[in-house]
């Protein structure tokens, strides 16, 4: 008998991760679940019960407590509970409970655990070894389209000018100056087409049928070189019949063919009339997307005003590194190097002005500039480290303290006009307080090490990722004193751990909201605070704690795991999470800045997709776990 | 309300001359007694598409049917059947293919009543029949028994409409709309989904769902069948 539970199948394939299973398991699955209906407040499953099913929620909600009490995660429809029981066979470690009146279908034992030997994407789903799960998350997020930006844009999308042409009995003569007054290295000579009416408006409007071009080369080498009459009509000089490229055509066509035949230039021709003309200095353009282009160009700036527009082009950049398949990682190296490359510009511009530096200094960056880890919101965090005077007790004489209060001043505000807003907390090289020689600097470190209150804790953040943008000779020891420090010291650590655990991810997403660990939804999704802040500060704690130097995230937890002092795994887990919040991160942001939007941290749940939301959820409760451990090390308590 | 005995013996004796087969299985297999507690009774969602709402006059072209077993929905029992269409004469489906869907022609291809309600009569053997205003079903089943095999069909029914009057006017004044008592309304009281597709199939399993929602809501755990039997 052929039953088709079409209405059970559909509900299975439009939930993930059923939807991946061919569609032939699909068919044959309905028919081996049973049904059943739990009230409002019913006890599912308790703890420590083997479970009798895989549960899949087709109506109503469920709520997952672990053995205190709290609340692990929520179900809604389409989701699942009571398969790692399942899978395991063995007692449950969460109780399940009926939040609303609930409709379940339930999957034995047995046959689930035969779609998971069978079915390797479905098995992935339930797989907690989450590295794995979430870096294969991460590479479906970063080819939302694939293939080249720039290979994809059409002549039509560069050509914007007018074409300057002009008729094949125009002299030389003329057609030179017009070139001269055009700023023009080529112009397109043209006909009237004799099918067309032709009144005076028509003949300045509407260009006639190409029959040649003639470029600033052929000036030079035919009339200049060969002695050509500059009155004889410029279809002496012109190259008759020019290739030509349609406006559909993609760049790279264009950029082909100008390097096949030597030419610099290419009419556009639409049904037989120029309505444009590429050069290869267009394509050049097109090419500057690109980093290096951006850091060379704001190297190059001579003044302030150049510089802003030459970052300018940044929120653009990090557009097209997003579309591309750029990780997060790399495009917080990229924004750090052009904040970096801003930086050492205004430095330079500032000496210019002001004079040579009165001794040797340090302009370090510090938070996640410092981290190379700058996003496009980013507040401005700096500090200036100077040397040390005859006596080290004496601190800088003030006559050189004016000068770089003056250099911290004109950066710090050109950075905010290119785009970095001052640090509202007023961590910046042109707060007194944050300009200061190395031994004061090693006495501030130090009492915040030997000292851990709130004033250190609040510092942490900031201060403990300093990297060094000039002068890292100066700063080198001074860090390296700083590691000695804290490596290993229980109660400064013990300190920042507590505090790395107090941010508290959120437990995942329920109908649309993002469900907090009370059980309460709310709109937005704050990246930073839910995600990117505790990875920061446990990837801190562990490089602190082992001494090392590094202070960019990844690179902290991938050292830390080579000395011991987490996992491989738990660095694995946290690196994937870190990157698929920052792609998270990087993508909102561009689509601000796409939008003319401030940037800012806040994603709405609803504009995230099934799978992202899946990840997302794996990415927090990676950070929970990471945080339970950090909490047990270092004996904090009253951690969930 | 039980059948009177008469019926009830009319049936034991038909059996007696009935050939082997799902009849007679049917009518030899005792139905669960009254006192059998709902946890453990065995109920079998039906739901039938026929030609109008006249069971002397209309006929059966599809059923459903989907096993419950004490609060457990069996959907590997679930079985369908679409009755070809022989029996309806020149007059076809007719107008009623616009609510059930089924056109003469997936009737030609469908089985003949006599087999379609034997398959039925299997599934149902041993168990209490479950539908949503089940007087229809009955009616229909027993209607086609007579004509078919001169036989008057025994069932015990539990009719989820009638549970659903309970659920929402639990007094004896207020009478509920009627709107309300229909099949897709009740469910949605309780947020049950809506299915894809409506067919006598997924209005089985829809039944059945909404019987497990309402022993829930009126609290029968623990009761046994003398509480839902219509």
């Amino acid at each position: 008998m052929n039953v088709e539970l079409t209405g059970i199948r559909d509900f299975l394939a439009a939930h993930h991760p059923f939807d991946v299973l061919p569609p032939a398991v699909l068919d044959g699955l309905p028919e081996r679940l049973t049904s059943r209906y739990f009230r409002r407040g019913t006890v599912i499953l308790p703890a420590g019960r083997p479970t009798e099913a895989a549960y899949i929620l087709r109506s109503g909600a469920v709520d997952i407590t672990d053995a205190n009490g709290v609340l692990a995660d929520r179900c809604g429809e389409g989701g699942a509970f009571g398969v790692s029981s399942a899978r395991d066979d063995g007692p449950s470690r969460f109780t399940m409970t009926a939040l609303e009146d609930s409709l379940a279908l339930l999957m034995t034992p047995e046959d689930f655990r035969h779609l998971l030997r069978t079915q390797p994407e479905f098995a992935r789903f339930f797989d907690e070894q989450s590295a794995e799960r979430l870096q294969a998350a991460v590479e479906a997020l970063r080819v939302p389209e694939a293939g080249h930006e720039v290979l994809r844009t059409t002549l039509r999308g560069i050509v914007s000018r007018e074409p300057v042409s002009v008729d094949e009995d125009t002299p030389i003569r003329a057609a030179a100056r017009l070139m001269t007054d055009r700023r023009v290295s080529a112009l397109l000579v043209t006909r009237p087409a004799a099918d067309l009416p032709r009144s005076a408006a028509d003949a300045a409007e509407t260009p006639g049928v190409l029959t040649g071009i003639v470029t600033d080369r052929d000036m030079r080498r035919l009339v200049v070189g060969e002695g050509m009459p500059a009155e004889g009509p410029v279809s002496a000089i012109m190259t008759p019949r020019p290739i030509t490229i349609d406006p559909d055509a993609p760049a790279v066509e264009a950029m082909l063919t100008m390097m096949q035949r030597g030419f610099h230039h290419l009419p556009v021709v639409e049904h037989g009339r120029p309505i444009g003309m590429v050069t290869s200095g267009d394509i050049m353009r097109l090419q500057q997307a690109n980093p290096v282009a951006v850091v060379g160009a704001i190297a190059a700036c001579q003044d302030l005003d150049s510089l802003i527009a030459a970052r300018s082009r940044l929120p653009g950049l990090v557009r097209e590194l997003v579309r591309q398949d750029a990780s997060s990682a790399e495009i917080g190296r990229i924004v750090t190097a052009v904040g970096d490359a801003v930086t050492r510009t205004l430095l330079r511009l500032a000496e210019a002005e002001l004079g040579p530096a009165p001794v040797p200094y340090a302009w370090v960056a510090l938070g996640s500039q410092g981290r190379l880890e700058l996003g496009l919101s980013s507040d401005q965090d700096n500090a200036l480290v100077l040397p040390d005077g005859p006596d080290p007790a004496a601190g800088l004489d003030p006559a050189a303290d004016a000068w770089f209060a003056e250099l911290a001043e004109r950066v710090t505000a050109g950075l905010a006009a290119c785009g970095h807003p001052l640090c509202p907390g007023d961590i910046m090289a042109s707060n007194p307080a944050w300009r200061l020689t190395r031994s004061q600097w090693r006495h501030v470190f130090t009492r915040w090490i030997d000292e851990p209150d709130a004033e250190a804790v609040l510092h942490a953040d900031t201060f403990f990722d300093m990297r060094a943008i000039t002068g890292a000779d100066l700063v080198d020891p001074l860090l390296a004193a700083v590691r000695r420090a804290t490596a290993g010291n229980q109660r400064f650590l013990a300190r920042l751990a507590r505090e790395a655990v107090s941010w508290v991810p959120p437990i995942g997403f329920f109908r649309g909201f993002v469900l907090d660990r009370a059980g309460q939804g709310s709109r937005g999704l704050d990246l930073k605070v839910g995600g990117i802040a505790p990875i920061v500060q446990i990837a801190r704690v562990h490089a602190l704690a082992a001494g090392l130097p590094e202070v960019n995230t990844a690179a902290r937890l991938s050292a830390a795991a080579a000395t011991g002092t987490i996992s491989q795994r738990r660095a694995d887990d946290l690196r994937g999470a870190y990157e698929l919040i920052g792609h998270l991160r990087h993508r909102h942001h561009s689509e601000q800045a796409e939008r003319g939007v401030p940037a800012d941290n806040v994603i709405d749940p609803a504009t995230l997709s099934t799978i992202d939301q899946h990840s997302l959820r794996d990415a927090f409760r990676i950070i929970k776990e990471a945080e339970q451990e950090l909490a047990f090390t270092y004996r904090l308590h009253a951690v969930s | 309300m039980g059948w009177p005995f008469g019926a009830r013996a009319r049936g034991r004796r038909a059996s007696g001359t009935l050939p082997e087969g799902p009849l007679r299985a049917y009518l030899s297999t005792p139905q669960p007694s009254s006192r059998t507690p709902l946890a453990a009774l065995p109920l079998l969602a039906v739901d039938l598409e026929t030609t109008g709402l006249d069971p002397r006059r209309d006929r059966i072209i599809s059923i459903g049917w989907v096993p419950v077993d004490g609060t457990v929905i069996r959907l590997g029992g679930a079985g369908q059947a679409v009755v070809s269409g022989e029996e309806l004469g020149e007059r076809g489906v007719g107008q009623s293919a616009t609510l059930h869907g089924l056109t003469d022609d997936r009737l030609r291809a469908g089985t003949p009543l006599a087999a379609a309600v034997g398959v039925l009569l299997d599934a149902l053997a041993g168990r209490v029949l479950l539908a949503h205003h089940a007087g229809l079903e009955a009616g229909f089943l027993q209607a086609a028994c007579r004509r078919l095999w001169d036989v008057r069909l025994d069932l015990t029914v539990v009719d989820t409409m009638r549970l659903h009057r309970r659920v929402i006017a639990p007094g004896f004044d207020d009478e509920p709309r009627g709107d309300d008592l229909r099949l897709w309304n009740a469910r949605a009281r309780f947020g049950l989904p809506v299915l894809g597709a409506h067919d006598a199939l997924h209005d089985a399993l829809a039944a059945a769902e909404l019987y497990l929602a309402q022993v829930a809501e009126l609290g029968l755990e623990g009761a046994d069948l003398r509480a839902v039997r219509s």
